[in-house]
């Protein structure tokens, strides 16, 4: 009850925190302004939100994928190829989802059935998908540096007055939401957070850990697809070795600042969302234009970094819900 | 049962992760299409054969064997310092700003330069290793964020006191009194190759033969029972961040004061970039065994220049290295590879030697 008590102070204080900090450039430049600036905040949160929400889930089961950031590239690269050579958005999408499924169960098989150690599993795919795509991009696409998706393959956006809002960001928010329940609520959900906590004892309620771990590795696997796709056919447009920007990193980032929460995992999300589209703000405003000719972009562009580690030190949780992440399990 | 020691380990280690990844780099480029001959002879012919490749392998070996050395610093004390990458970058600021502003004689000049890169990267590092111990800020998480602020952190000086006039993507240049000369003329080897191979040998000796470092591979085993034994871990573990970060500090200063003929860096900092994931790559392929990341740096080094000969002669791109890197993490990432290579080992060792047998201690 108090641990319920506390998860829901917090969940309200970064709410108020985040509240302020979209109203901040709406008392300088007013409201329409403010309303655009979230919507790109929303924009920006959307990859993070659905790579840390499929991270909740394998964190949960007691795993630590630090890969994200790669399948996030894999999944761009092979939803861009699907774009490209169909023509259809619709089989991208799932091709960017079930490749970064694919790739999350090839994590899951080899971390548990193969004991493989994860963080270097992990690292080795990041390693790996930079080259990869470096090389399809050459091969495929004839171009070294970065492939422009045609304007008819990428996806629609819901126009308002104040900016564009992506479909992909509303199923974000909705599918962070959804793991909230579906680990809270269902049987799955509840068997994740015993393998999380224990699984010896799990494995001796006759509950598979293997099978629940690789399910909990391909279902958070293609939640990274489905933010690499975003970043591709949607928010970026291109796709390039460096389309992904840390931005899978961020994500853990904002799963250990939630506390394996998803709710205040999406929070954090649209924080470092918000804290972007505030580096951009401050970069136009007036009083910065001489720092900007010297070189200030790059100053800008360091804030959200250093934001998430004030965040991960301001709301550090002590609370730890899944023993042991990232240990092999071995039945005995 | 026969005692495997694990220098020994570690060297079969490097020469099995270098026939499978050899193996992929000429594989990648015929599914492509490409001649596996004509592959061989541009890439590791250029590397193993041409003196200009030659010369780069070792190049490229001297920052690799110090961001690895800084890694087995980090990892056998416990502590994944994924941190090396941005203090490489903040170390080359440092060094820069010495080399190019403050006017010593030469020799005392190379010092200043080279202890400010170590003390950058050392402070780098102090961060991480208060926000781990005050508010258990995890490491990986940490580094990450810093890593990302040294990338900008570089453009932004770049592009500001360290501008070139003349050049405005490029930093200014290191001074005549400051620069590590070649050793051979037309090559970029310098006095630092031969040095970053004692700085590993000095790991060594601090890691295995003092008491100092047995405390810190002991805090790295088990930290429960370290400090249950009256190892002061937290202060270990400070102590090997710190420490990474002067080693890294001294592949920051490899790379600008001993970088001929540029000494000097660029605002996207491309001559910076990679030097620590790659360090990650030799010392994971060297079991984390500082005698045997020579081997490991001196292959990963070969591929940078293989792939450098691959695209000059078959236009193909350089990040075929990175494929290929990525791969030899992914298989030492597992246990079964450790397992093929102990059994390899004993095949070869037979049953006559001692009886103990050494895992993969502080990994």
């Amino acid at each position: 009850m108090t641990n319920l008590l506390r998860m829901n102070a917090a969940r309200s204080g970064v709410l108020v925190f985040i509240v302020l900090l979209a109203l901040a450039p709406g008392l300088y430049f007013g409201f329409e302004h403010a309303v655009s600036l979230f919507l790109i905040g929303i924009a920006a949160m959307a990859p993070i939100a659905l790579g840390a929400a499929g991270e909740v889930i394998v964190e949960r089961c007691g795993m630590f994928n630090i890969g994200i950031e790669g399948m996030m590239l894999v999944s761009a690269l092979f939803s861009t190829w699907v774009a490209t050579v169909s023509g259809s958005l619709g089989w991208a999408i799932i091709a960017g989802g079930v490749s970064g499924g694919l790739l999350g169960l090839a994590f899951g098989v080899l971390a548990t059935r193969g004991r493989f150690n994860q963080l270097l599993l992990g690292l080795g795919l990041n390693t790996a998908a930079v080259g990869l795509v470096t090389f399809v991009l050459f091969f495929g696409f004839g171009t070294l540096g970065f492939y422009r998706i045609p304007p008819n393959l990428r996806m629609p956006k819901v126009m308002t007055q104040y900016g564009p809002l992506s479909y992909m960001s509303c199923l974000a928010v909705v599918l962070s939401v959804g793991v909230y329940f579906i680990l809270a609520q269902t049987r799955f959900g509840l068997r994740a957070k015993g393998v999380g906590f224990n699984p010896f004892v799990t494995d001796t309620l006759g509950i598979d850990v293997y099978r629940l771990r690789t399910v909990a590795a391909a279902v958070g696997g293609m939640f990274a697809g489905l933010a690499g796709t975003y970043l591709s056919l949607d928010w970026v447009g291109l796709i390039s070795p460096t389309l992904v920007q840390g931005r899978g990193f961020i994500a853990l980032a904002c799963v250990k600042f939630g506390g394996l929460d998803p709710i205040l995992t999406l929070e954090g999300a649209l924080l470092f969302g918000l804290l972007s589209s505030m580096s951009l703000w401050m970069q136009n405003l007036p009083g910065t234009a001489v720092l900007m000719r010297q070189g200030g972009s790059y100053l800008f562009l360091m804030l959200p970094y250093l934001a998430v580690l004030v965040i991960l030190v301001a709301f550090r949780q002590q609370t730890q819900l899944a023993k042991g992440i990232g240990t092999p399990y071995r039945r005995a | 049962m026969v005692r495997i020691r694990m220098w020994r380990y570690g060297f079969y280690s490097v020469v099995a992760s270098t026939g499978l990844s050899l193996a992929i780099m000429i594989l990648v480029p015929w599914i492509f299409g490409y001649d596996p001959r004509e592959v061989i002879g541009a890439g590791f012919g250029y590397a193993l054969l041409s003196r200009r490749g030659l010369y780069s392998v070792i190049a490229n070996a001297t920052p690799l064997l110090a961001t690895s050395a800084a890694w087995i610093v980090g990892v056998r004390t416990g502590v994944f310092n994924i941190g090396v990458e941005g203090a490489v970058q903040v170390a080359a600021i440092a060094a820069l700003t010495c080399g190019a502003f403050v006017k010593l004689p030469s020799g005392f000049h190379h010092v200043v330069v080279c202890a400010s890169a170590l003390g950058a990267g050392a402070l780098w590092m102090l961060p991480v290793a208060y926000l781990k111990r005050k508010w258990n800020v995890h490491e990986v998480l940490a580094t990450i964020m810093l890593n990302w602020v040294g990338l900008f952190a570089v453009g932004a000086t770049v592009s500001t006191f360290l501008r070139d006039s003349q050049w405005p993507m490029f930093s200014v240049q290191i001074l005549p009194s400051a620069r590590v000369l070649p050793l051979f003329g037309g090559s970029n080897v310098t006095i630092l190759s031969p040095l970053s191979l004692l700085i590993c040998l000095a790991v060594y000796f601090v890691f295995w033969h003092t008491r100092l470092g047995m405390h810190l591979r002991a805090t790295g085993y088990d930290m429960s029972t370290a400090r249950n034994l009256g190892i002061r871990t937290v202060k270990m573990q400070s102590m090997a961040f710190m420490s990474a970060g002067a080693l890294a500090g001294f592949a920051g200063f490899v790379l600008t004061s001993g970088m001929p003929p540029m000494w000097r860096i660029t605002d996207s900092a491309e001559i910076l970039t990679n030097w620590g994931y790659l360090g990650i790559a030799v010392s994971v392929l060297s079991r984390n065994h500082p005698l045997v990341t020579p081997f490991g740096a001196f292959f990963i080094a070969m591929l940078l220049a293989a792939a450098r000969g691959l695209q000059i002669y078959l236009k193909l791109p350089p990040e075929i290295t990175q494929v290929v890197v990525g791969l030899i993490i992914f298989i030492n990432a597992a246990p079964a590879f450790a397992g093929i290579v102990q059994k390899a080992l004993l095949a070869v060792s037979g049953p006559s030697t001692s009886s103990r047998e050494e895992g993969d201690r502080g990994e």
